[in-house]
């Protein structure tokens, strides 16, 4: 990822600005009392975008360097499975309901943030589900849903 | 005035109000004494919780743990050099020497002390401050409310110790409230081809994805199991030994005194957080006393930053509960959590629903009175149960209560995309050096600011001048230039 990166505020801002210019070109046919707020937020992110992007061309070296190691290559593998387990939970939560997607969650976080002990894991993210499916379902009345699988 | 504050007191110690306090000051105690969670993230996965109880046990439960949150914090950070939270960051200079020393009691007992005094002193300015403001607050017309959002969106900015992406984030954070149904003209703005933003981007989603589901990808930088020392202290530790001499009290009331004011005026500016409020109350009562050597154990250094984070909570509720303005990131959640149960912060809280707005300043008080006893009593066990957790499973478990609660609110799975989209916005924003705090905040105020300026404009027959020909609006925006200031030259100051 883009640790060597040393200008990172100036393609932010210039993501920014590409961002505001469209966003300002959307609002153009909105009628002028729904558009004018919106266009006005969008000029503003576009003149503070130019704000920043001069004050990183300025600058030699982007202050930004340390923050960027948020980016880790280990990180970033663990972020990016959290993020697909994130994502295909709403799909399984359609599919196989509340209770089997939400422990395989619980679980794949559980063992992505490297805790090792497998039948551990799955006794956790059980005991978890169980919880919380008892709180909302029985003590709030909310019904969390089956799953097309399971109705 | 009395009989309303009498009205609170009694709504508050009803049975089901003053267990849910109890309860919240628990729950308070144990996510500020757990490293890695503070208050808002635990808010912010708890208030769909909330949702199914009524506004009498949901509310006073928020406030038991935002009150305590702080106050436990302290506990790992003195007994272990952890801060608990980032407010207590300050107090584990002196408090982990001092327990090191083999005074880990006495340490505890100036943390409970001066927390406890922090907490009373704001509370007590929160009860009379509060509804005198909110009374001038019934006057204001659009211009002002205007104004205040505005000040709201600049105290939002100046979170962010870079000003221009605070402002970047503040304008974006406005641009999204702009999604959804216009309520001039209904027209359906960024609609993405969508149903479903018709009324908006719903908030708790955001505030999950904000501060849940972003603490958990944050946690993927946490490589080895956390090994903590718990033995070292145990040993010096005894319960009977945290009561204060009236000695030690007579000597730390002056830091208590002056941290505390410091502590309220950081508390009432919006943005200006708590730990700033922590670093100037330490460096302040380090430069009043010359002759002390802070940092080797010395009770001003726990004193000073606990009065004075914990004066910050109930403080930071003032600009919300008078004038609708959430001051930081945890005050927007408990707007969030008002509307859920249909209620909205504000000067027409304390006419529409007296018992509630009473009810909130009053539970602050109490909150903060069984905040020391339950801290002394459970203090001790809590920390050796709770620095034995993994996180691994923590947030697997947090991340069950975010997906759960988001999905409860509306029982709608695009929600879950929501969560999900602003968990990772945060983390991305995070990750490029912007605060993510602005976006909560600006996000709250958008549909404030646009539609009082509609109206202004209406009234002024479209000129911008009745913003600056009016004295209370003028007097609005030209503190939103001092709080700007204000924070900016504090960050520059206080170094950390």
């Amino acid at each position: 990822m883009p640790t060597s990166f040393t200008k990172v505020d100036s393609i932010i801002s210039i993501l920014l600005i590409i961002f505001s210019a469209f966003v300002f070109a959307e609002t153009l046919n909105y009628p002028k009392t729904a558009a004018l707020f919106p266009q006005v937020i969008s000029f503003l992110i576009f003149l503070f975008s130019i704000g920043l992007l001069l004050r990183d061309l300025r600058k030699k070296k982007s202050n930004l360097i340390k923050n960027i190691d948020l980016f880790k290559k280990d990180d970033f593998k663990v972020v990016i499975a959290l993020l697909i387990g994130l994502t295909i939970y709403p799909v399984m939560l359609n599919y196989f309901g509340y209770f089997i997607s939400t422990s395989l969650l619980v679980y794949c976080t559980i063992y992505f943030l490297q805790e090792e002990k497998r039948k551990f894991i799955i006794f956790i993210s059980i005991f978890v589900v169980i919880i919380l499916f008892f709180i909302f379902e029985y003590l709030m009345k909310i019904s969390l849903p089956n799953g097309i699988f399971f109705n | 005035m009395v009989e309303n504050i009498i009205l609170g007191f009694t709504e508050i110690f009803q049975f089901a109000s003053i267990l849910s306090v109890l309860i919240g000051v628990t729950i308070g105690l144990m996510v500020g004494a757990t490293p890695g969670i503070n208050d808002t993230i635990t808010l912010a996965i708890l208030i769909p919780v909330t949702f199914g109880m009524s506004s009498e046990v949901a509310i006073p439960l928020l406030i038991g743990i935002y009150v305590s949150a702080c106050y436990g914090g302290s506990l790992p950070a003195i007994l272990l050099k952890i801060p608990g939270t980032v407010s207590s960051i300050m107090t584990t200079i002196d408090g982990h020497e001092m327990a090191r020393k083999g005074e880990a009691s006495l340490a505890i007992g100036i943390s409970t002390y001066s927390s406890v005094f922090g907490g009373i002193l704001s509370s007590l300015l929160l009860i009379f401050f509060t509804p005198f403001l909110a009374r001038q607050a019934l006057s204001f017309g659009p211009p002002e409310y205007f104004a205040l959002g505005i000040l709201g969106m600049v105290g939002a900015a100046s979170v962010s110790r870079d000003i221009i992406k605070g402002v970047i984030v503040s304008l974006i954070a406005l641009l999204l409230s702009t999604i959804g149904l216009s309520s001039q003209v209904a027209f359906y703005r960024f609609g993405l081809g969508t149903l479903y933003l018709m009324d908006g981007i719903p908030l708790v989603p955001v505030m999950i994805g904000l501060f849940g589901i972003n603490s958990i990808l944050e946690s993927s930088k946490i490589h080895q199991k956390d090994s903590f020392n718990v033995g070292e202290w145990e040993r010096s530790y005894n319960v009977r030994k945290v009561f204060l001499k009236t000695k030690m009290i007579k000597r730390l009331l002056p830091t208590w005194i002056t941290s505390g004011i410091i502590g309220n005026i950081v508390g009432i500016i919006p943005g200006a957080g708590m730990s700033i409020g922590t670093f100037l109350a330490y460096n302040f009562t380090k430069s009043m006393n010359p002759k002390i050597k802070f940092g080797t154990g010395e009770p001003e250094g726990i004193a000073a930053p606990e009065v004075a984070n914990n004066s910050v909570v109930a403080s930071s509720m003032i600009p919300l509960l008078s004038l609708g303005i959430p001051g930081n990131a945890t005050a927007a959640l408990f707007i969030a959590a008002l509307m859920i149960h249909g209620l909205r912060p504000g000067p027409l809280l304390f006419e529409n629903a007296p018992n509630i707005a009473y009810m909130m300043i009053a539970g602050f008080f109490v909150a903060n009175l069984f905040m020391g006893p339950i801290g002394l009593l459970i203090g001790k066990g809590l920390i050796k149960v709770l620095v034995k957790i993994p996180k691994a499973i923590l947030y697997g478990a947090i991340m069950g209560i975010c997906v759960t609660g988001c999905y409860a609110v509306n029982r709608s799975i695009e929600d879950i995309w929501v969560m999900i989209f602003f968990g990772l916005l945060c983390y991305i924003l995070k990750a490029f050096g912007f605060s993510s705090i602005p976006l909560i905040l600006g996000m709250v105020l958008g549909p404030m600011i646009e539609n009082n300026l509609w109206q202004s404009l209406a009234i002024s027959d479209g000129s911008l001048f009745i913003f600056f020909t009016r004295p209370i609006s003028l007097f609005i925006l030209s503190l939103s230039i001092i709080v700007i200031i204000v924070p900016y030259y504090l960050y520059k100051k206080v170094k950390y």
